[in-house]
């Protein structure tokens, strides 16, 4: 460059007055001082100086300066330099930085998880700072989700840093004064909603104020992404649960048609049967009492999945705990064909605030429980027992009991006694029970009873504080 | 016998044919109300499940202009529907699977009720107890049994209707008066209590029945 100004000085020489030759190594000293480094830049006016000095000022072919203004020529003309390669080295450090923080935006909107993330987070750090780094999460108690290829030790020093950083939402670690013993350096992970992580960085070299802030704006970029990723992970979660829903309630209502209709032909069919003689008779009542059983299945079924999915509101209303126990004998009738039903409730106990529908299907089911489990023909008692801020159902049996170990476990969806022997369902029917119990804030349980052995199950409601008003009369 | 499913008409073909009715079908609400009008049954069983229309609505036009009886027929769980056909005015219902003997009975019921609506029987005999609506008297194995005011009129609109099914609604407004149609926990202590004085084992009643989550019932 300093050639070619010389060239272009010397065809103008004699022509220009030398201050204005000046101007053209000026220009020179400008276009390097923008172009390359600060070091390249002073190179070039010293040459310069000289070469004007040689060449075109008197005496001419020596280094002498006969006038002493050329030296603040020379002055003016180092300063330019300087000043221009430092502004040029700002704008290329600002345009680094801005392009790096694009690329990191860019890796990171392309990654839906927060592990994308934080591998497009540490791969820009390799890059624009050469430092090894590690993306760590509260949410997984600080463990790494992310760590650069040649890993990141993880002391105590380090996690006491790192920990800092967390609670304080502040940095601390290498080249801060908290924990500055450390050898990495850890940045908040700021979201909206609060510090979410640490981003650790193991600088090479302690970095500089500004690869400091550049950082700190690397970590904030960073923060926003995590809590895009999860924003973006519940509204997918959200929808796919809408979704699942939607199946499981158009299966439900198939289900709940598409079973029942022919069930209804069939047990109807099957009742007409009934009035026939012999065998007839005989087969249509198989047949009929069959498809009754088969619809307390699908009714279970049925219940069940409503009950786990939420989605029965009990209808809290005051009840007579004598009309539940009524209503449930009343549909086990059939069921329980054969057998004595001993009731021993009091005539005065209160009303209670429960769904009766459901505390009766919870008594129906323990019923039914009865009469897969004990010996056709042996007797049932119910019992009501008033105490003082609950009301105590019992249901025993003159079974076999429940096998030792198992009391907790047969309230468990699908469990099933005995496997081997038929006619027990899916296994559904106390598993329903203790849904609706503890949607009563109730209780049940099961123990086996001495004397005379069975198994003796309890069913607990709370007590209203008060009673409804009825007027007499 | 307004009814969509195939398989229900057939079954309800055959059955009912034996014992001599005549069953005109209709497979949607639309078609159901028009062969109302046409077709002049003696009685209607409506399925509440209806592809076109809800089954409730179908009773309540019917009932705008006819008073002929009506069973709804609905699957368990929709207890409300049924509550809310029955206070449109439906007589009776029915929970899907049921039995020919049940349906035939409902039937004959709501039949006898229609029939006597003017010359209304007095007299009421039910196990060992004795309803007489013109002397007020209620007696147990020939023995007075006392009855406070609101049981006795409880006890007098369940015999007028024997063999129906009333809603909590109807029996509430009926007794107590309009505005206290919600109040279900008079019932509930006012059937007890006459449970108490009328059946044997009130926790087993034998006729003073519950129709769970709709309403009750004395067995005829």
């Amino acid at each position: 460059m300093t050639g070619m100004a010389t060239a272009i000085g010397y065809l103008l020489h004699g022509q220009v007055d030398p201050a204005n030759l000046i101007m053209i190594y000026l220009a020179g000293v400008a276009i390097v001082a923008s172009r390359f480094g600060r070091g390249e830049s002073v190179l070039c006016s010293v040459l310069s100086v000289l070469a004007f000095d040689f060449l075109f000022v008197p005496p001419h072919g020596s280094l002498a300066v006969s006038n002493s203004q050329y030296l603040l020529t020379f002055v003016v003309m180092l300063g330019v330099a300087l000043l221009i390669s430092d502004l040029t080295q700002r704008v290329n450090e600002r345009e680094r930085r801005t392009s790096a923080l694009y690329t990191l935006s860019r890796e990171m909107s392309q990654s839906r998880s927060k592990r994308g993330i934080a591998a497009a987070a540490i791969k820009q750090i390799r890059e624009v700072f050469d430092a090894d780094s590690a993306v760590m999460l509260a949410e997984a108690g600080l463990e790494s989700i992310g760590v650069s290829r040649t890993g990141f030790e993880r002391g105590d020093k380090e996690l006491e840093a790192a920990q800092w950083s967390l609670t304080h939402s502040e940095g601390a670690g290498k080249g801060t004064p908290v924990h500055s013993d450390a050898s990495g350096l850890y940045l908040p992970l700021r979201g909206s909603q609060g510090t979410v992580g640490v981003l650790a960085v193991l600088p090479p070299n302690p970095f500089s104020s500004a690869q400091q802030t550049l950082l700190e704006t690397f970590a904030n970029g960073l923060a926003m992404g995590m809590e895009r990723a999860v924003l973006a992970k519940e509204s997918h979660e959200a929808r796919l649960d809408a979704e699942s829903e939607r199946m499981r309630n158009a299966l439900l209502s198939s289900i709940s048609h598409d079973l029942r209709t022919p069930l209804t032909a069939i047990a109807g069919a099957a009742s007409s049967l009934q009035s026939g003689r012999g065998d007839v008779k005989e087969l249509g009542t198989t047949i009929y009492e069959e498809s009754m059983r088969l619809n307390i299945q699908v009714q279970n079924l049925l219940d069940m999945t409503r009950l786990q999915s939420g989605e029965v509101n009990p209808r809290v209303e005051w009840n007579s705990v004598e009309e539940i126990v009524g209503n449930a004998l009343a549909h086990a009738k059939e069921l329980l064909h054969g057998r004595e039903v001993h009731v021993n409730l009091r005539a005065d106990l209160p009303l209670v605030l429960v769904d009766g529908q459901l505390i009766e299907k919870v008594l129906l089911n323990l019923l039914e429980n009865v009469s897969t489990h004990t010996p056709a023909g042996s007797p049932v008692e119910i019992s009501v027992d008033d105490m003082r801020e609950k009301i105590r159902i019992n249901v025993a049996d003159h079974g076999p009991g429940i096998p030792k170990g198992e009391e907790a476990k047969v309230f468990e969806r699908f469990f099933r006694r005995e496997i081997k022997s038929e006619g027990q369902g899916f296994g559904l029917g106390l598993a329903i029970c203790r849904v609706i119990m503890t949607l009563h804030k109730g209780l049940i349980w099961v123990e086996n009873r001495p004397d005379p052995p069975g198994a003796l199950f309890h069913i607990e409601i709370p007590k209203a504080d008060k009673q409804p008003e009825v007027p007499t009369g | 016998m307004i009814e969509d499913e195939v398989a229900i008409r057939r079954f309800l073909r055959s059955s009912l044919d034996r014992k001599e009715y005549e069953l005109v079908e209709a497979e949607n609400g639309r078609h159901g109300l028009q062969l109302a009008a046409t077709a002049s049954p003696a009685i209607i069983l409506l399925d509440l499940g209806l592809p076109d229309m809800d089954g409730v609505e179908v009773a309540r036009s019917i009932r705008d202009w006819s008073a002929v009886p009506i069973i709804v027929l609905s699957a368990r769980g929709r207890e409300q529907d049924k509550v809310d056909a029955l206070d449109s005015g439906a007589d009776d219902y029915l929970t899907k699977p049921f039995g020919i003997g049940e349906l035939l009975a409902r039937m004959r019921v709501a039949l006898r009720h229609a029939a006597k609506l003017d010359a209304s029987e007095t007299v009421l005999e039910v196990e060992d107890v004795r309803i007489d609506l013109s002397l007020r008297q209620v007696l147990r194995g020939g023995v007075e049994v006392h009855l406070t005011p609101n049981e006795y009129k409880m006890l007098a609109i369940l015999a007028r209707n024997a063999g129906r099914v009333l809603t909590h609604r109807q029996l509430l407004h009926e007794v107590w008066g309009p505005g206290y149609e919600s109040e279900t926990h008079y019932l509930r202590v006012y059937m007890g209590q006459l449970r108490q004085k009328l059946e044997a084992t009130p926790a087993q009643p034998q006729f003073l029945l519950n129709e769970p989550g709709v309403g009750y019932r004395l067995k005829a």
